[in-house]
């Protein structure tokens, strides 16, 4: 309700009396000034902020008040009080709303939507200028002025809005700065890195000083963690220190992008924007056998350095562009990386709607930086994109389809253990296989039992299923409640099982285009022998909602890119204004060309601003995620746009980029401040990088690093998913899925399989990781663009009492046992390893003493091995009747595990050792790269 | 960005020509920054600790939250919503078909009557089914609603719908939300607490995600057995001696390090984080133990008895928690999905949560912390009329139904006695005082003294909200 109440008007009056006394009024604007005010400030200001429920449709507009013509305004609402009196603001109520004096007549009610300094000042303006409302020809003769171009507010000339209001509303250039031309040309001074140059600028303007460079031992660390997610090791680190040759950093660089972990760090990252997982998701949360092909492609384009432009159009489109190619179907994984399923139990048209929004968003975030489902529903509420263009990109995958696709593996792809795990696979199907045909003979046995009392003869299943229900058995007769939820669990493990052992087959996660079709999760999805279905039509799904189809809309573009452009470049590109033909095939190659066009602003920019992330924790613009108008704009608009340039003009060589920005001073700098008060006054958040911005570890990094230090990481590449240890009771935590418990997780059987990068691990939408999670490792449902580092109480449970931290620490102590002789070195030996420098004495001897006590401790204290079970027991509900119930599980795995040495199994030394190096491992001087 | 946050007056001067208007500036950062509780209390949920309590929006009585998630989705029509007109159609054929409904409630159908008496009770009359025989005693503290209207047919999106807010997950849980509004009271006990069934529910761990809030905000599951949290002990052969001579020399050694980087502020916040995971591992054990509670309270639970046991220890452990400044805890009951032998799946089922539920509500009231707590008892759907055939024979089941669901809420500031709302003749389909899930989200807030248009966290360019786009306070259910 918009009752502007005289209380809070008086305690205006009074502020604003105290500050009249010091100040002057405003005056001698022309009235042309304040129309133009009303037309690109007060009128676009009243369309968003207020008109949605002070306006509109008559029958709804709250508190009788109407703000769409003056009228409205001066009569007021149901208050009977006008809501502005023209030319005084102390007397106008409205005045007061914005200025939110009561909170309980504040206005917008929202205070995410408050009005800002500049809006206020506006209003102000508008009113103590006699609140002029230009009539509408007036308004047009305004907007077409050349006076106001550029200076003022602009209108993006885009069709197909829902509202006329939307379609006229105007967006100050700065803020459409993602849609506007890349610079092109830049006037550099010479002897000075480009880099460097534009950070300079910046800090001189904020008056902050540069940190002198880093030390050699932190940069090799830097750099080795911020390119391959690993340390380095204390003799590289000491090599690199002694060498005094200037190229020596350089040489550094390149040799860490040669190296195959920087592939996997760097996929680490795209996955992370892709959400990436082995598993559906949602209440089965099926296995995608052949997902891990995907997350191999993208490690290889890393590590090839594969043009950025052509990882883009592979991904969005590597089928059309060369389906004989197992490669470009392998790269289409990603339209379907997003969680996704259909049973008996859901809505065929929704489900396929939840891919058409999903596949759309994603490619909105991923590649353009703009989450596109803001325009689902409504006309994007801060961008130029109308719900029209949502669905005209839509419909660019309304041929899209699921399928399974045989692609042969490729030299390159690793299929080491295949057979292994398929030999488990298989064993267990039979296993399954057996234990329900014991059941199925119970149920079949007593009704031939049935049939024989009453003398007649026995009649299968399916034939005497058609039968009237006194002509047949019960269902379920002779079987348990417990006989009954035990064979819906066997066949829930059967599909399960029947899915994984696709896992070995030469298939592609993949799409095809075609006709519509029902398919069902955990399947294998093949394409229709004769794919010549009538293919789909696209309409505009009125308020989202696939059940109310508006008008029809072919495959299209986003109409604000090329709109833009045309307002500032005499000559712009006619490509990006793209129709797409609504043709079966070459709709996403298409789309994914239109984003990789060189004219296009946004597709360099958005990758360009994530590597610049990578590398210093933040982006040249914030949200990595989004460039919208809503979003934070540039810190150094014209760097990223020198580096978006110098990615397209060095072949979107990815590692080019990373170069161009690691051999700069302002990558190499020390993360101490020089000054950090005026630090923390001016740049809180050091955007303007006057020091380097320290980090706590990334999750994977932390597990990669402690398994590379105690000399257990196994640094193979790529493969089937490998299964780490995790948390026990969380491993057989019986996990719900549809009429069952999930098969328990079980840890890969050697050490060599389990104990590889993180990157390699099965992810499980259900199941996430807990060492890794609490760490910060993103949930897959939702794209991260930027990861959170927070620091929590139980990040200390995980990496202090996790038993899997303490069989790491032994394995460290191990080495060290049989690398040096006396304890001293052994210690000495440990901080070396850890923190990848010589400990003081007083390190050596603070370690000693504690080990010295330590070892007293273990003396008298035994520890017990660790007992892993075989088998589990479980108890659930069964799904339709709720009786209780209990079976066994087998855990193969355990039968013949190949488990890592723990305390117990090593000397009163070596496990006095081992919690020192947990002590190291839980250290800041471990945990944050510098 | 220096130039956009500083010069917007001159900027506009320049823009439009207009003369000194410095005064207005003035005047609303004066206005908009200091004399404004909503400003200040929302800079307050911004910054700082977020393990420190924080001010409610608006008064309210309670505290904290209790919520009964029933998984699977209770029939209402067999609970709290009676349907006599059923039995007059019972068996009868039932039409129901179109591109809304899944392949699983398509086809032939018929009318299923409840295999319940229903009876009313209390003061109030409020209906319930004589399958609760407990409740009873309580019916006059609960405010029944027949009005709530989920969205999704299908278990997991009505799963993360209910918890979340949003239908495809990924997003704050309530519980999450509630804990970012309110903030902490003992920081040595998580704020959310989750009490899963022994097997997680469909969707798993993100029906209470923190989604894009901070971590701190994440439901933490207590697991019903084995260690509550996660490595909470510590691992076996470490004793409390060994444990603090090793926090002693990390300390001595984080303090060493932070010495030389002494700019680098969160050295500090990771160090003290070591001290509080040692408290709450002091603590977190007399919290949870259920063993130490006098028997007469144990048996108000009904715990000890095969039928209520596990849901007992839930109800009291949900009190326990509350007592410890728990603010949100949601507790577990599942298998309510009954597709076919409803009499004996919800009898069970009933009869598994009766006299828990009493006794916590009877428990919370003789502590004087009843009006300080929001009960909220609810499923993720409710079910249907009807049913289909199940392996060619008939089933008396029900189906999904989103546009009818059962839901009562007791405790501080709720209209108790009194019954909101109505469905149809046949339990099809809600049909006064109508609102959806987000409704709900959005009134539950205002019970706790929070306001979901203000409680917005700035995620992807956009002022995120509990109810996404707004919802409407449920008035009816407000005392």
């Amino acid at each position: 309700m918009m009752q502007l109440a005289k209380a809070s008007y008086v305690g205006l009056t009074l502020v604003v009396l105290t500050w009249i006394g010091c100040s002057l009024l405003p005056g001698g604007s022309s009235t042309e000034e304040l129309e133009a005010l009303f037309v690109f400030e007060i009128e676009p200001l009243l369309e968003t902020k207020c008109v949605a429920c002070h306006g509109g449709d008559p029958e709804e507009i709250e508190g009788d008040f109407n703000l769409t013509h003056l009228g409205g305004l001066l009569d007021g609402g149901a208050s009977g009080d006008p809501a502005i009196v023209p030319g005084s603001v102390e007397e106008s109520p409205l005045f007061a709303a914005i200025n939110r004096v009561d909170p309980d007549l504040a206005m917008p009610p929202k205070v995410s939507e408050k009005l800002t300094a500049e809006e206020i000042s506006f209003v102000h303006d508008w009113i103590e200028g006699g609140s002029p409302w230009p009539a509408d020809d007036r308004k047009t003769q305004i907007l077409a002025d050349p006076k106001w171009r550029g200076k003022g507010k602009v209108t993006v000339p885009v069709d197909g809005a829902l509202a006329e209001s939307w379609a006229n509303r105007t967006y100050r250039l700065e803020d459409l700065w993602a849609y506007r031309p890349i610079q092109r040309e830049f006037e550099l001074p010479e002897g000075i890195h480009p880099v460097d140059y534009f950070i300079q600028e910046k800090l001189d303007e904020m008056d902050l000083q540069a940190s002198e460079p880093a030390s050699k031992e932190t940069l090799i660390r830097r750099l080795y963690f911020d390119l391959l997610g690993l340390p380095p090791t204390y003799a590289q680190v000491q090599d690199f220190v002694q060498q005094e040759d200037p190229v020596a950093v350089s040489d550094l660089i390149d040799t860490l992008l040669q190296k195959s972990a920087y592939g996997e760090q760097m996929a680490r990252r795209w996955l992370d924007v892709v959400r990436y997982a082995d598993s559906d998701g949602f209440s089965n949360d099926y296995v995608r056998p052949s997902a891990w092909r995907y997350r191999d492609y993208v490690i290889r384009s890393f590590n090839n350095d594969k043009p950025f432009n052509e990882f883009v159009v592979e991904q969005i489109a590597g089928d059309e562009l060369d389906p004989t190619d197992p490669e470009m179907l392998i790269a289409t994984g990603f339209l379907r990386m997003g969680p996704w399923e259909h049973t008996g139990m859901s809505v065929a048209k929704e489900t396929r709607q939840f891919f058409l929004d999903d596949v759309v968003n994603s490619v909105g975030e991923t590649f353009l930086s703009i989450p596109l489902m803001c325009a689902k529903c409504h006309d994007h509420k801060f961008d130029p994109i109308p719900t029209k263009d949502y669905y005209q990109v839509q419909a660019v995958f309304a041929t899209t389809q699921f399928a399974d696709r045989e692609a042969q593996f490729l030299p390159d792809e690793n299929r080491v253990w295949m057979d292994e795990e398929q030999a488990r696979i298989q064993e267990w199907i039979k296993e399954t296989k057996e234990e329900r045909a014991r059941i199925d003979r119970k149920e079949e046995n007593a009704a031939a039992q049935w049939f024989r009392e009453r003398g007649r003869p026995y009649l299968t299943k399916k034939t005497r299923r058609s039968l009237p229900d006194d002509r047949q058995p019960p269902r379920y007769l002779g079987l348990t409640y417990a006989d009954l939820g035990y064979r819906k669990v066997l066949n829930k493990r059967m599909q399960t099982l029947q899915a994984l052992s696709r896992r070995f087959q030469p298939y592609a996660y993949a799409v095809y285009n075609g006709g519509e079709r029902i398919l069902h999760s955990g399947r294998l999805f093949s394409i229709p022998e004769e794919n010549d279905d009538e293919l789909p039509k696209s309409y505009l799904l009125q308020a989202g909602s696939v059940f109310s189809p508006g008008e029809e809309v072919s495959p299209g573009v986003l109409q604000a890119i090329p709109a833009v452009l045309k307002m500032e470049q005499e000559e712009p590109s006619s490509e990006l204004a793209l129709d797409i033909a609504p043709r079966r095939n070459g709709r996403r190659l298409a789309l994914a060309n239109w984003l990789v066009n060189r004219d296009h602003p946004i597709a360099a920019r958005s990758i360009a601003n994530r590597v610049w992330q990578y590398h210093f924790g933040i982006g040249l613009a914030e949200d990595a995620n989004n460039f919208g108008v809503s979003a934070k704009k540039p810190s150094h608009p014209e760097l990223l746009d020198f580096l978006a340039n110098y990615l397209m003009n060095n072949g979107w060589s990815i590692k080019k980029l990373h170069r161009l920005i690691l051999t700069s001073a302002a990558y190499q700098r020390s993360a101490v401040p020089v000054d950090p008060i005026q630090s923390k006054l001016v740049d809180p958040e050091n955007q303007f990088l006057a020091h380097f911005n320290s980090r706590r570890l990334h999750a994977e990094e932390l597990r990669d690093g402690i398994l590379q230090i105690t000399g257990e990481l196994n640094l193979m590449v790529g493969g089937i998913p490998i299964r780490p240890e995790i948390n026990e009771e969380v491993a057989l935590q019986p996990r719900h899925i549809m009429g069952s418990i999930a098969p328990a997780y079980q840890p890969s059987r050697l050490p060599d399989q389990r104990n590889r990068r993180t990157i390699y691990a099965e992810r499980i939408r259900s199941l996430q990781n807990p060492f890794l999670s609490v760490f910060n490792q993103p949930g897959t449902d939702i794209s991260c663009g930027r990861r959170s580092l927070s620091t929590i109480a139980p990040q200390v449970l995980a990496l202090f009492n996790g038993p899997s931290m303490r069989n790491r620490a032994v394995a460290l102590a191990s080495i060290l046992t049989d690398e040096h002789h006396s304890l001293e070195d052994k210690i000495k030996g440990a901080y070396a390893r850890v923190w990848l420098r010589t400990a003081t004495a007083q390190e050596v001897t603070q370690g000693s003493e504690y080990v010295e006590k330590m070892m007293a401790y273990h003396r008298d204290n035994k520890t017990p091995p660790i007992v892993r079970p075989t088998k589990v027991k479980r108890k659930m509900f069964e799904e339709m009747t709720g009786e209780p119930f209990e079976y066994i599980e087998r855990l193969d795995v355990y039968e013949d595990y190949v488990a890592d040495p723990s305390y117990h199994d090593v000397s009163v030394e070596t496990r006095a050792l081992s919690d020192l190096c947990l002590v190291l491992f839980n250290s800041n001087e471990f945990v944050y790269v510098y | 960005m220096s130039t956009e946050q500083y010069s917007c007056r001159s900027r506009r001067a320049f823009l439009y020509g207009l003369g000194s208007s410095i005064g207005a500036v003035a005047l609303s950062s004066l206005l908009g920054c200091k004399s404004s509780p909503e400003l200040v209390s929302e800079a307050l949920r911004h910054s700082g600790d977020p393990l420190t309590a924080k001010p409610p929006m608006s008064l309210a009585k309670a505290k904290a939250c209790i919520f009964l998630s029933m998984e699977g989705g209770p029939s209402h029509i067999d609970t709290f919503d009676p349907k006599p007109a059923l039995e007059q159609y019972h068996l009868k054929k039932f039409e129901r078909k179109g591109e809304k409904f899944s392949a699983m409630s398509s086809g032939r159908r018929y009318i299923v009557q409840s295999p319940f008496q229903s009876r009313k009770v209390g003061e109030s009359g409020a209906d319930m089914c004589d399958r609760f025989v407990h409740l009873v005693d309580v019916a006059d503290d609960m405010c029944f609603y027949r009005g709530l209207q989920a969205e999704s047919v299908n278990h997991p999106t009505a799963m993360y719908h209910i918890n979340t807010g949003n239908k495809f997950g990924g997003e704050p849980a309530l519980g999450s939300w509630v804990t970012y509004g309110l903030g902490t009271i003992n920081e040595n006990v998580p704020a959310f607490v989750v009490l899963p069934e022994l097997a997680w529910p469909q969707g798993g761990s993100g029906n209470w995600s923190n989604g894009f809030l901070p971590a701190h905000y994440q439901g933490t599951p207590f697991r019903p057995i084995g260690a509550p949290v996660l490595n909470i002990d510590p691992p076996p052969g470490v004793s409390h001696y060994h444990q603090r001579e090793s926090l002693d020399l990390l300390d001595q050694l984080n303090k060493d390090h932070f010495e030389r980087n002494p700019h680098h502020e969160e050295l500090e916040a990771r160090m003290s984080s070591y001290e509080l995971a040692f408290r709450m591992q002091a603590e977190v054990p007399d919290l949870i133990d259920i063993e130490g509670e006098p028997e007469h309270i144990r048996k108000m639970y009904g715990i000890g008895q095969e039928a209520t046991d596990a849901f007992g220890r839930k109800c009291l452990m949900a009190r326990k928690l509350i007592e410890q400044g728990v603010r949100f805890v949601q507790a577990y009951s599942g298998g309510w999905d009954s597709h076919d032998f409803l009499a004996r799946a919800h009898g069970n089922l009933i009869q598994s949560i009766d006299k828990p539920i009493t006794g916590l509500i009877k428990d919370l009231k003789q502590r004087g912390l009843l009006d300080e707590t929001v009960i909220v008892w609810c499923g993720e759907f409710g079910r249907t009329p009807d049913n289909g055939f199940r392996e060619g024979g008939v089933a008396y089941g029900r189906d999904h139904n989103p546009d009818a669901m059962a839901f009562w809420m007791a405790g501080g500031g709720v209209n108790a006695g009194h019954t909101i709302g109505a469905t149809d003749e046949l339990g099809e389909k809600a049909v006064e005082v109508v609102h959806p899930i987000g409704d709900l989200h959005v009134t539950l807030l205002k019970l706790l003294g929070l306001d979901d248009h203000n409680l917005t966290y700035f995620h992807s360019g956009r002022h995120k909200q509990l109810s996404q786009f707004g919802g409407k306070v449920i008035t009816d259910l407000i005392a």
